[in-house]
């Protein structure tokens, strides 16, 4: 995998992996878009889920 | 003033930032001791609180005088392996190891490693509560915080260690030499060590045993947490007029560990919290997080060790689970958070970050192969001591207390105090320490 965006820390700037890679960037990005939105939704189907059996009584 | 005045001035002030700076995150390390403390006596019953206490504060102790007495020259001796390099300004008699004015650097990096090997031991703490005995404890402490994770650093946490100039290994945030090897440490101790009793049932099923505060545990596990800033931040080298470098001597900026780390950190929590919903756990998670983007912490796209620290979040508690399948008792989960995340921080890197120079292009660039090579070092490196030295102090009887004290309790058993002496819980009366 070609992460490293420089061929020499002599006038290196951006150093972190994938900074010459907007396609890469990007699929990180929409990567954690995915976690936070997906962990909610999960979150609120756990959530029914559980407050249904406290309603009904079961724990 | 004159230009030579002038710059006498400003290498002095670079010297007392220096020192300032190692000094202050040697204090915020501190409070990784006092996370530990409260989340090690959260984790206990209450008949073993304060015996859980009195433990970790003694593992602190012991190491400050060990790391002193041979811990430091460890560090400096064993870059190449086994076979020692001339390291005599490590040596507890040296002029560079007492106050000297002349030398502003030794004490506080000293310090700053000092507290790094107390973390280290302090992190196989909290998996062997409420059934191992103080006296075996503390020398499998001075073990693993004074000789074996110390010699790990050496190796792959060193500006010249063997691990980087033969491998290519980067660790930034130390994930092999603290995380993976005092994880794989814990792993051999408890496998001699033996479960609680009534952890597991005959059929091999596990049973929960569920410390007396878990409020405190999180707590504990937060301020570990406000500590890890201190420790990452002292994995920074200071430079003076020049750019930070990291241990490897290759540039860096604090802010890079600032995205990083709090990505790491946020990454951990949803994974834990997605796999469990379990408090404990989302805070160890934290700690996952944080730790399986330690390696790369310098050089990680932030969303990416967002992603592998989410990634670290949701493996730990499988692979607790997986341990207890084996009958092995690990009280904090330790195993899974430290040893299991610090893998899988150096494989990423390798993955994620391949082909990064070092610092001397002669040295090769960071590869995967690499880093899974120096994983297995590390992992060796922490287990075989562990394994073996718990071995021989369970043959001469000072690994484990006996089963009349541990169901007693070990406050009751041991000490001359009571933790929550008005809280009307059912407890052996108390005597003097004997």
């Amino acid at each position: 995998m070609h992460s490293v965006p420089f061929e020499s820390w002599e006038g290196a700037k951006e150093i972190f992996t994938f900074a010459h890679s907007p396609g890469v960037m990007a699929i990180c990005l929409i990567a954690t878009v995915v976690v936070i939105v997906g962990t909610i939704v999960a979150s609120v189907r756990h959530e029914n889920h559980s407050f249904a059996k406290a309603k009904n009584g079961h724990k | 003033m004159e230009g030579t005045d002038f710059q006498a001035a400003i290498d002095m002030m670079n010297t007392i930032n220096m020192e300032v700076y190692y000094w202050w995150c040697t204090a915020i390390m501190v409070i990784i001791h006092a996370g530990f403390l409260a989340y090690e006596m959260g984790a206990s019953r209450m008949k073993n609180a304060l015996a859980s206490g009195v433990k970790n504060i003694l593992a602190f102790a012991f190491l400050v005088p060990t790391f002193y007495l041979f811990g430091w020259w460890i560090y400096l001796a064993f870059p190449n392996g086994f076979v020692p390099v001339d390291a005599a300004d490590g040596l507890p008699w040296a002029l560079a190891m007492g106050p000297n004015l002349g030398d502003n650097a030794s004490g506080v990096f000293w310090a700053a490693f000092t507290l790094f090997a107390a973390t280290t031991a302090s992190i196989m703490s909290g998996s062997v509560i409420e059934r191992i005995r103080v006296s075996g404890f503390v020398i499998l402490a001075i073990l693993l915080g004074s000789v074996v994770w110390i010699l790990g650093a050496s190796w792959g946490w060193h500006p010249e260690g063997w691990l980087t100039t033969e491998f290519g290994f980067h660790d930034f945030g130390a994930a092999g030499c603290v995380h993976t090897v005092a994880g794989f440490f814990v792993l051999g101790v408890l496998i001699n060590l033996g479960p609680r009793i009534g952890r597991f049932n005959a059929d091999g099923s596990a049973n929960p045993i569920l410390g007396h505060s878990v409020p405190m545990a999180l707590i504990g596990l937060m301020l570990i947490i406000v500590g890890f800033f201190g420790f990452l931040g002292g994995c920074a080298i200071y430079m003076g007029s020049e750019q930070w470098v990291n241990i490897f001597g290759q540039p860096m900026t604090l802010s890079s560990v600032a995205f990083n780390t709090l990505m790491g950190f946020a990454g951990g929590i949803i994974g834990a919290f997605l796999v469990t919903r379990d408090p404990f756990w989302m805070m160890s998670g934290a700690l996952a997080g944080i730790i399986s983007a330690a390696s790369g912490l310098d050089i990680y796209y932030p969303p990416l060790a967002f992603l592998i620290g989410f990634i670290g979040g949701c493996i730990i508690y499988p692979a607790n689970t997986l341990i207890e399948k084996f009958r092995i008792d690990d009280a904090v989960g330790a195993f899974a958070v430290h040893g299991v995340s610090g893998v899988w921080s150096m494989v990423a890197l390798g993955i994620f970050a391949a082909g990064y120079p070092q610092a001397n292009p002669d040295w090769p660039a960071t590869n995967l192969g690499g880093m899974i090579a120096s994983a297995v070092v590390m992992a060796a490196l922490g287990f075989i001591p562990g394994y073996v030295v718990s071995l021989v102090l369970k043959a001469f009887n000072i690994l484990r207390v006996g089963g009349e004290a541990e169901i007693m309790g070990l406050d009751a058993a041991e000490l001359p105090i009571r933790p929550y002496p008005e809280a009307g819980v059912p407890q052996a009366a108390p005597h003097p320490a004997e």
